[in-house]
């Protein structure tokens, strides 16, 4: 019998096997990349069934070591754990299948032992991430992870926009991991003792302020490696830096880790207990989104234009997350249960067409050797697979039925509908205007991916210098392919998505439920309560807002308010069954297409359809010069929205001879805009940082006489205050 | 006793017919509006049945396909058509139920309408044309605006009946009497009157009778259409058209649906829909007799509005005027 432990230890161990064969292999090019790359995808087959026995069976605890000062440092896979397990394994079975053949063509040199050995480290350490029990284990895996995801970005360093983005990634993520850092101390100070679970036992004596510290603590630890706005910086510029299968990684689980964290330290240590935490989540996720999409709006490096819709995706998850955080503490169970499942959902949603559209960013610069949008165009002909899995993941991050970004998109509407019940003021205005960014969110994602497709795939081809791009190798489609699939049954079959992110919503909302509902126990007590708190959590849960069948969902009414349930307002379900809708659509294209094809052939006899060239305003013929570029498909909404992107323009006319104006050698246009937060945010601190620099550049006289008195008064001043005391 | 079973066929097929007699009577609501439009310029106007003709002469015509275009150009027409026709089909509005009642959910009707769009534009911009990437851009730019008011008068409407399901929301108003609906439905009648302009793209927002103007946006994203497929995309335009009419009385003025299946019933219900229907379409006809065509960044400012009366829709239902 293999119990979770030790498959989960397998799988590290795997891991490690996997990240030193590269090593041994050396000589051997091709093997290496293959054989790391798919040790790591064999390592999830046990980390996956680890992860599936947890979430339907009992937790796991497994001892790794101890420490003198940090006790002992393990794993631990709750139902939360486990849910994350359960994805990193999925998107990196993808990524490890995708990988060779990419690696092979990336990395020209021998670096690429390097970037096999450290991809299963880097899988390992996420994997270590969202498993540990223990603050110490968890500052030390999310180091870790930082630190190899850091090489990742800095990994071409040749170029010196790569280097600068390392840079900076480096800076974030450490001021990330500081602010983390302080808020385990703290918990583990004020707790005695440095386990979840110990810190979870002991939040009952923390006070409110204490409380809302941490929080604020961990928003912005956490916040960082999420990428919310402002704290984003670095994203954008990390993400396009790595290798585009890392890059996957990186926006599909990685800033995922975030994610976790805030789940684990709000639900499961803090309880919950304060509505303003919710509010200040749905605030932050409703601005990341909006801003989120806006900027990804005018980007058009293909692999950038992602980045910023990991931003705006990690702003919908919140939603989710901040309108659970609301309702919790209003004693609203039923609907903090559906919006916390929204944001699960949301989470394994985004994770899988995220990682499907960064392998299909790769795929483009495999074959065409540019993420610059505006080079592309017509790729769908010479790469027909690549563009149909690329428009299947454009289409779910747009939300549109029936796939699954719909699912939890709706989700998330139903779930912020539900908070118009809500007892205050406060919750019932944030909830509508945090459905408002949602749908304004949706409408310009579709968009963007209209132009992020069709920029790219349709058309005709722009660069026309270039070498004409091949299809990729089969098994870069092949692992696009499970994805799009997953993306495809997820939407289908709600079943699937509610099904995993069902209990593991349930799980950690009542473990919150026990922390508030005995805040005198003390905190061995709460221990022991914990166990029972499946039962409890189970009664709570009986009436739980969803009901799925594997074709349907439906949720019993949770918007109406007690003024309008008492005037006898219907208590209809809302259903909706994405597979009738896709049979339906279906079935009603089939028919239609062979009943207007046959009539509209009644009068020709040319079996296949005739080709003719567009009018091309009176002008030979078409040149792809002609077509919109991505520029001009987002102009409007560069200046219905000029007040936020501040955008400049720059057009030059050169004139061969300034005596003659109407000559025209060339035009030269530059359009450039400058996002609000830099000039608002990161400008007056970098500027006070380089004032405080210049400042205290001034003690630096470069004599060595005065450093020594600089020693010198330094050691008075602390005989001083030490005698002082 | 085959009375009762007729009724009970009828039970089942009452839906689906109810569904196709919408789909079968879009063509004539862009007669009407042609129709009112040239009265009120003081022709006389083709007949209300034109654009019947002009769907059946089409779509005995082949299609020509663009050079360099791929496969959504071709299946895109009979696509967002069959997206139309499944929401015609999940619509109550003759009788209180619908052939698909689990789609009859306005915020997934909102979402599939998104899909149909989402379609359109890429299938615009397949041709590899600049007035395709033109009119792909407008519509995308000008239509995503317009989600939050959409949404924020559905939440109005969803606070007050308690539910998001069509069906629902059918039983409940027309539960009430008409001087029972406050403030808020008038507001989110207002928001999502503007919305309908916008999405079928009537003047002021869109003129749908130019072709090859500067300022044109639908037109322009299916000017490579022809044939076949182009009837499929008219009738698709007027089915939208016809789909916000019945959306908007479904959910505003439900009164009189037909609530037994009886012929009688469907009947009255038929012919009060109609009415209901004409006086809308009458509306939207005579503003677009009356007024001029927007600067297309004069659109925005319109999509304000709509977004301001939602939200007073919803601060109206908190305080108590629902």
């Amino acid at each position: 019998m293999i119990t979770a432990s030790s498959a989960f230890a397998l799988a590290c161990l795997m891991l490690l096997v996997g990240a030193l064969s590269p090593l041994i292999l050396v000589q051997h090019r091709r093997a290496a990349a293959y054989v790391g790359h798919y040790i790591a995808a064999f390592a999830m087959i046990p980390a996956a069934a680890a992860g599936w026995m947890c979430l339907t069976g009992p937790e796991m605890d497994l001892f790794l070591f101890s420490t003198p000062l940090f006790g002992d440092v393990g794993v631990r896979i709750d139902d939360l754990s486990a849910f994350f397990v359960l994805l990193i394994a999925f998107v990196t079975v993808a990524v490890s299948i995708y990988a060779p053949r990419y690696v092979l063509s990336y990395a020209g040199s021998r670096n690429y032992v390097a970037l096999t050995a450290l991809y299963d480290l880097f899988i390992l350490s996420m994997l270590l991430v969202v498993t540990m029990d223990n603050a110490f284990g968890f500052i030390l895996a999310w180091e870790f992870m930082s630190l190899i995801s850091y090489f990742f970005v800095a990994f071409n360093h040749k170029k010196e926009e790569n280097v600068r983005a390392g840079f900076l990634y480096l800076v974030m993520t450490h001021i990330s991991t500081a602010f983390i850092m302080v808020a385990f101390l703290l918990l583990g100070s004020q707790a005695g003792g440095i386990t979840f679970a110990e810190m979870s036992a002991g939040a009952a004596d923390f006070t409110g302020e204490f409380k809302s510290m941490i929080f604020a603590l961990i928003l912005v630890g956490f916040g960082i490696k999420a990428g919310v706005i402002p704290l984003h910086l670095w994203l954008p510029e990390a993400h396009p830096a790595a290798p585009s299968h890392i890059s996957a990684l990186m926006s599909g689980v990685m800033i995922k880790t975030a994610i976790y964290g805030i789940i684990r330290v709000l639900f499961d240590i803090l309880g919950a207990d304060n509505f303003w935490w919710g509010i200040i989540l749905l605030a932050v996720g409703a601005v990341s989104a909006v801003l989120g999409v806006m900027y990804a709006l005018m980007e058009h490096d293909l692999k950038r234009l992602l980045a910023f819709h990991s931003v705006e995706n990690i702003g919908i998850i919140l939603l989710g997350v901040g309108a659970a955080a609301i309702y919790m503490p209003s004693g609203m169970i039923a609907p903090a249960l559906l919006a916390l499942v929204a944001g699960l959902l949301h989470t394994m949603n985004h994770a899988i067409f995220k990682t499907l559209l960064f392998l299909g960013a790769g795929s483009i610069i495999y074959s065409a050797g540019t993420r610059d949008i505006e080079k592309l165009g017509g790729l769908a002909k010479a790469m027909p697979y690549t563009a149909a899995l690329f428009f299947i993941g454009s289409a779910a991050i747009s939300a549109l039925p029936p796939l699954n970004g719909f699912l939890s998109e709706w989700l998330t509407l139903q779930a912020l509908l539900a908070g118009t019940a809500a007892p205050d003021m406060i919750s019932r205005l944030a909830v509508p205007a945090a459905a408002a960014a949602l749908a304004i969110t949706g409408g310009f994602a579709a968009t963007c991916f209209v132009k992020a497709y069709g920029i790219t795939f349709l058309g005709r081809r722009r660069d026309t210098a270039a070498a004409q791009p091949r299809e990729v190798p089969a098994s870069m489609i092949g692992a696009m392919g499970l994805l799009a699939a997953a993306c495809i049954a997820i939407g289908l079959v709600p079943g699937i998505g509610i099904g995993l992110t069902g209990g593991v919503a349930k799980e950690t909302l009542s473990q919150a439920l026990v922390m508030n509902n005995d805040q005198s126990a003390t905190g061995s007590e709460k221990l022991k309560a914990g166990d029972s708190s499946s039962r409890e959590g189970a009664l709570l849960f009986s009436s739980a807002p969803i009901k799925v069948d594997y074709l349907s969902l439906s949720l019993r009414p949770v918007g109406t308010q007690p003024s309008q349930q008492a005037r006898g307002a219907n208590n209809a379900t809302t259903t909706i069954s994405p597979l009738l809708i896709a049979g339906l659509i279906s079935f009603l294209f089939v028919v239609i297409y062979i009943f207007a094809r046959s009539r509209g052939r009644k009068f020709t006899k040319d079996p296949k359809e005739r080709l003719m060239t567009p009018w091309a305003c009176g002008l030979p013929a078409l040149a792809p010069k002609m077509q919109y570029s991505a520029g001009a498909f987002t102009k409007p909404l560069r200046v219905i929205f000029s007040g936020i992107y501040r955008p400049q323009r720059e057009v030059r006319i050169n004139c061969s001879d300034p005596e003659e104006p109407y000559v025209i050698q060339g035009i030269h246009y530059h359009s450039s805009f400058s996002p609000v937060y830099e000039i608002f945010l990161y400008r007056p601190v970098s500027k006070a940082l380089i004032f405080a620099g210049n400042l205290f550049g001034r003690l630096e006289t470069g004599s060595i006489h005065i450093y020594l008195s600089y020693i010198f008064v330094t050691l008075i001043f602390i005989l001083v205050v030490s005698v002082w005391k | 006793m085959e009375v009762t079973s007729i009724l009970q066929a009828f039970q089942v097929i009452g839906p689906l017919l109810q569904g196709l007699l919408l789909i079968f009577l879009a063509p004539l609501c862009i007669g009407i509006l042609s129709k009112i439009r040239a009265r009120a310029q003081g022709r006389r106007g083709a007949a209300l049945i034109q654009p019947y003709r002009n769907i059946r002469k089409n779509l005995s015509k082949e299609s020509l396909v663009t050079d360099g275009s791929t496969w959504i150009f071709k299946i895109v027409p009979v696509l967002i058509f069959s997206i139309y026709a499944s929401i015609a089909l999940s619509i109550p509005f003759l009788i209180d139920n619908a052939l698909v009642g689990s789609e009859g959910e306005i915020l997934t009707i909102v979402f599939l309408l998104a899909l149909a769009r989402f379609l359109i534009t890429t299938a615009a911009l397949d041709t590899g044309t600049s007035f395709g990437g033109l009119g792909a851009s407008r519509e995308m730019s000008l239509t995503s605006l317009t989600e939050p008011a959409t949404i924020l008068s559905v939440f109005a409407i969803a606070l007050v009946s308690g539910t998001t399901s069509l069906a629902g929301i059918v039983a409940d108003i027309s539960a009430r009497s008409i001087f029972d609906l406050g403030a808020p439905h008038v507001l989110a009648f207002f928001a999502l009157f503007i919305v309908l302009i916008m999405e079928t793209g009537r003047i002021p927002v869109d003129n749908p009778t130019t072709h090859l103007e500067l300022t044109m946006i639908h037109e322009a994203m299916v000017l490579e259409y022809s044939g076949w497929r182009l009837a499929l995309i008219e009738w698709g335009v007027a089915l939208k058209l016809a789909i916000y009419i019945t959306l908007l009385i479904s959910i505003f003025l439900p009164w009189g649906i037909a609530t037994q299946v009886t012929l009688m019933s469907v009947f009255l219900s038929l012919i009060w829909f109609m009415f209901k229907a004409s006086i809308l379409l009458g509306v939207v006809g005579t503003l677009e007799a009356m007024l001029a065509k927007l600067r297309i960044f004069r659109v925005p400012d319109l999509i304000g509005t709509a977004m301001m009366l939602a939200i007073l829709a919803v601060v109206t239902v908190y305080i108590g005027l629902g």
